[in-house]
C-alpha cells in the first residue's frame, strides 16, 4: 500500500509522474483520480493522522482503495442482477478475501474483475465484440484478462472471421495506447523492461513464488514459469474445441477462465490475492449450471484464504498494526508456514476444480472437512515433525 | 423509468469525470507540507569501481588432516574429503540444541582486503554458521561468530548454494572498528545446529572454497565493458537525515549465459538496502532494477575503499562484462516513519477484535440471515 501511497503523494507533492510505479498504468490513473479528492480536501485544511505503525495516513488509505473498493460494488450488482439473487451477489461482497483484498490490503484484482465479469455478461446476450473489449480492458489491469480475450480471438479464428478480430485488436491497441503513452513518451525503456516485461514475466527478475512446486525447495523462476504457458496453452484450446460444440461462446469462456484461474493458483507463482480471482467465476458459473454447491463452497474458499494468507504468509498484525509481532503464538508464522500455505491453497483448487467437473449438488460440509484435513496434516507434515524440505519463498 | 434511472447514472458519472478532470491538474505538486522526495543520484556520482577477482588461496580437498571436527555427546559425525568435503552428522533427539562443526587453519591478512567464496549444499532441517578466528597484531584473538551477520544462522536448503563474504566486513561486526594493519584471519569455522528433539542424518558438502583479493580499476565514466565480478560506484554527499524507502537503478548490463547479479546500497561496511536477484533479460540488455530501504538478506562481498556511500553490483554467479548506468533515483521519505517499538497491549487486543469483526463475524453472519431469509419456506 504505501508503494501506492508514495508514487500519489510524488505527484500530488513534487508533480512527479512515476514511470516506475510498480503496477499496469491503469490502477495508477484511477488510484491518481481517487486522490485528488483527498489531496483537495487537504488542501481545504483537513487534518489526517496514522495508526499505530501503519506508514500510510489513514484516510489516505480510504482514498488509495477507493478504486477497488467501488469496483467490488460493481461486482456485487452486476453478479445480483445477472443472477437475480442478492444472496449471490453478497456471497461475493460479503466474502471476507474480498474485503480483506481491496478494503485492508489496497490490492487491485478487483478493478481487474470488474470488467471480466461485465464482459462475460456482455458474452452471456451474445455481444461478443462488447464482451472482447472489456475482456481487453481486463487485461490491461491485470493479465488474466487477456485470457478470455485470448479466447475470444480464438473462437472468431476458427470461425475466420477476420473482421472482429482486427476491431477488437485495433481497440485494444487504441485502449493500450492511451494507458501507455505517458510512460513511453517519458523513458520507453523503462516502460518495456520495469512494467511490460516484468509483468509478463520476462523482465529477468527472480519472483518469489508461494505455489506447490516450492515444496521441492528447489525450484525458483527468473521471470515466466514455463508451467504457465502449458496451463495457459492447454485452456485456450480446450476452450476452443468447446466451443465448436457448444450453443454460445458464453459458457466455454466462463469454464474455461474459471479454469484457469484454478489453474494459476497451482502452476504459477501463485501471489495469494490470485486466488480472488476464481470467486465471481465460481459464482457466475454456479448460477448457470445450477451448482449451488460450487457457489458456496467459492464463500467458504474466500474465507480459508483470507485465514491463510493473514495467518501464514503476512501475519495478522501485518496490515491493521503495520509489521507481524506474532500475536497468536504457534498458530501464525510459524516455522514452514509456506510449505502449509502451499499445500492448503492446492487443496483448495483441488477441490474447487473437482466441484466444477461434477454435475450439480449442494453444499457439502465435506469440502471443508477436505480442506481442514489437509491443512492440519500438512502443520504436523512440515511444522510439528518437521519432516519435510525447509521451505523458502524466494 | 428504468431509462431516467441510466440517464441518471450516467449525467452522475459525466458530473464525476469533469470534477475529477479539473481537481487533478489543479492539486497536483500543490500539497502541502512535502513528506517524500526524490533525488536524481546521478548527479551525486563521483567514480566506478571495476572489481576483478585475484584468487589467493582455494582448498584442494586432498589433505583431510587440514580439517577437525567437533560435536556435541551422543552425536556421530563422518567427515571425507574426494574432490569436495562431505561432513555428515547423525543427531539423537535431545532436550538442548544439537551442535557439530568443522574448522580449518588458514592464513589470510586482512591487509589483502580478502573475500572468500563458498560454494556448499546444506540439508534442509537444520540450521548452519560460517565463521572465522583471526589475530591482530599485538597477538589479541578474535572470532567473528555474531548473530548479526547474515553468515549466521542459514537454513539448509538441500540444494547447492554460493555465499561471499568480505573478512574484513565479518571482523568489523564484532570489532566495530577498522581492523589494525597486519591482522590475520587464522581459522575458517562451519558449524551446524539442529533445534531440540531433532533426530536423524544431516550432512554438509562443501564443493568450492576459495578466497581471492578484489582488485579495483578506478574510472570517473558510468560505463565499462572490462570483464568483472562487481562494480562499485561511489557516490557523494546524500542525505542523511532522511529515511530511505527504495531506490531505482537503470542500467545496461551483458555478461556471461549464467550471470545472476544483485544490488546493494551500502555506506561503509552497513548495507542499507538490497535488489533482487537478475539475469540479464533475453530480450533487452537494459534492466530496472529496485532496492528497498530496509530490505537486506545478505552483503557484497566488497566495499568501497573510501568508506562512503555506494551502490554496489555483484556478480552472485558468472561474469558482467558491460554495464553502463543509465538512471539513479533515491526515493526519501521527509517525515519519520513509525517504527515498532512498544505496543499498548489493551490496544492491541480492542484492535484485533474489531478488525476480526468487521472481516469475519459481520459478513459470515449477514451471508448466513441472507441465506436464511432466501430459503423457501417448507
Amino acid at each position: 500500500m504505501f508503494l501506492w501511497a508514495y508514487s500519489a503523494r510524488l505527484f500530488y507533492e513534487s508533480k512527479f509522474f512515476d514511470i516506475y510505479f510498480s503496477a499496469l498504468p491503469l490502477l495508477y490513473y484511477l488510484q491518481l483520480a481517487s486522490y485528488s479528492l483527498y489531496a483537495f480536501l487537504r488542501l481545504l485544511g483537513m487534518q489526517d493522522a496514522r495508526f499505530l505503525y501503519v506508514p500510510n495516513y489513514m484516510i489516505e488509505g480510504l482514498f488509495l482503495k477507493f478504486p477497488m473498493i467501488l469496483a467490488d460494488l460493481g461486482i456485487f450488482f452486476l453478479i445480483t442482477k445477472f443472477t437475480r439473487n442478492l444472496l449471490y451477489g453478497a456471497l461475493f461482497f460479503l466474502n471476507p478475501f474480498i474485503i480483506y483484498l481491496s478494503a485492508v490490503w489496497g490490492m487491485y484484482d478487483s478493478i481487474m474483475m470488474l470488467p471480466l465479469v461485465y464482459g462475460l455478461i456482455h458474452l452471456s446476450q451474445n455481444n461478443e465484440r462488447g464482451a472482447a473489449i472489456y475482456f481487453g480492458l481486463s487485461g490491461l489491469a491485470k493479465l488474466f484478462g487477456f485470457i478470455p480475450f485470448a479466447m475470444m480471438l480464438l473462437y472468431e479464428l476458427c470461425r475466420r472471421k477476420w473482421r472482429p478480430i482486427v476491431s477488437q485488436l485495433a481497440v485494444l491497441g487504441l485502449l493500450a495506447g492511451v494507458m501507455f503513452a505517458p510512460f513511453a513518451s517519458l523513458n520507453p525503456q523503462s516502460l518495456f523492461v520495469g512494467l511490460i516485461f516484468r509483468v509478463v514475466g520476462v523482465g529477468g527478475v527472480r519472483f518469489p513464488v508461494w505455489n506447490i512446486a516450492v515444496l521441492s525447495g528447489r525450484v525458483f523462476f527468473f521471470g515466466a514459469n514455463v508451467l504457465v504457458g502449458f496451463v495457459v496453452g492447454a485452456v485456450l484450446i480446450l476452450s476452443v474445441i468447446e466451443s465448436r460444440t457448444s450453443s454460445g461462446l458464453f459458457m466455454p469462456t466462463l469454464r474455461w477462465s474459471l479454469v484457469a484461474a484454478a489453474l494459476l493458483n497451482i502452476f504459477s507463482q501463485a501471489q495469494p490475492q490470485w486466488m480472488s480471482w476464481v470467486i465471481p467465476l465460481s459464482i457466475l458459473y454456479g448460477s448457470v449450471t445450477r451448482k449451488e454447491g460450487l457457489i458456496f463452497y467459492s464463500y467458504f474458499y474466500g474465507v480459508a484464504a483470507t485465514v491463510v494468507t493473514t495467518l501464514m504468509i503476512q501475519g495478522i498484525g501485518f496490515l491493521f498494526i503495520g509489521f507481524a509481532p506474532v500475536l497468536l503464538p504457534g498458530l501464525e508464522l510459524f516455522r514452514d508456514s509456506i510449505a502449509v500455505y502451499a499445500t492448503t491453497v492446492l487443496s483448495m483448487q483441488v477441490v474447487l476444480l473437482w466441484r466444477v467437473s461434477r454435475p450439480s449438488s449442494s453444499f457439502s460440509l465435506r469440502d471443508i472437512f477436505v480442506v481442514s484435513l489437509v491443512c492440519a496434516a500438512s502443520y504436523l507434515f512440515f511444522t510439528l515433525f518437521q519432516l519435510g524440505p525447509q521451505i523458502i519463498s524466494y | 423509468m428504468r431509462g431516467t434511472m441510466k440517464g441518471n447514472s450516467v449525467l452522475a458519472l459525466a458530473v464525476m469525470l469533469v470534477v475529477l478532470a479539473i481537481l487533478v491538474p489543479l492539486t497536483a505538486g500543490s500539497l502541502r507540507p512535502k513528506t517524500d522526495d526524490q533525488i536524481d543520484g546521478l548527479k551525486h556520482f563521483e567514480s566506478m569501481e571495476v572489481i576483478t577477482a585475484r584468487n589467493i588461496w582455494s582448498e584442494d580437498w586432498k589433505n583431510s588432516s587440514a580439517w577437525g571436527e567437533s560435536a556435541s555427546a551422543g552425536t556421530i559425525t563422518k567427515l571425507t574429503l574426494n574432490g569436495s568435503l562431505m561432513f555428515s552428522m547423525d543427531f539423537s533427539p535431545t532436550i538442548a540444541s544439537n551442535t557439530a562443526g568443522i574448522y580449518r587453519n588458514i592464513s589470510l591478512s586482512l591487509d589483502s582486503d580478502p573475500s572468500l567464496g563458498i560454494t556448499l549444499d546444506v540439508s534442509p532441517g537444520v540450521t548452519y554458521g560460517v565463521s572465522f578466528l583471526g589475530h591482530f597484531p599485538n597477538g589479541t584473538l578474535f572470532s567473528t561468530e555474531n548473530d548479526g551477520s547474515y553468515l549466521q544462522n542459514r537454513p539448509g536448503l538441500g540444494r547447492t548454494e554460493r555465499i561471499s563474504a568480505s573478512l574484513g566486513r565479518e571482523a568489523y561486526l564484532v570489532t566495530l572498528a577498522s581492523t589494525p594493519a597486519g591482522s590475520t584471519i587464522t581459522q575458517i569455522v562451519f558449524d551446524v545446529t539442529a533445534s531440540p528433539n531433532t533426530r536423524g542424518s544431516f550432512s554438509v558438502n562443501i564443493i568450492e572454497l576459495s578466497a581471492y583479493s578484489p582488485q579495483r580499476l578506478n574510472t570517473n565514466d558510468w560505463t565499462t565493458a572490462q570483464p568483472s565480478i562487481g562494480l562499485i560506484l561511489d557516490l557523494h554527499s546524500l542525505p542523511s537525515n532522511q529515511t530511505l524507502f527504495q531506490i531505482i537503478a537503470g542500467f545496461y548490463i551483458s555478461g556471461s549465459s549464467d550471470l545472476s547479479y544483485t544490488l546493494y546500497f551500502v555506506n561503509g561496511y552497513s548495507v542499507i538496502a538490497q535488489g533482487n536477484f537478475y539475469h540479464p533479460t533475453p530480450v533487452l540488455t537494459y534492466q530496472i532494477t529496485q532496492m528497498r530501504g530496509g530490505y537486506v538478506l545478505s552483503a557484497p562481498p566488497f566495499y568501497a575503499k573510501n568508506g562512503a556511500w555506494s551502490v554496489t553490483v555483484v556478480a552472485q554467479q558468472g561474469e558482467i562484462t558491460f554495464f553502463q548506468l543509465d538512471t539513479l533515483l533515491f526515493r526519501y521519505t521527509l517525515e519519520n516513519l513509525p517504527t515498532a517499538a512498544h505496543l499498548d497491549a489493551n490496544l492491541i487486543s480492542i484492535t484485533l477484535d474489531i478488525y476480526l469483526l468487521l472481516l469475519f463475524v459481520i459478513p459470515i453472519d449477514t451471508v448466513i440471515i441472507l441465506r436464511w431469509l432466501s430459503k423457501p419456506a417448507a
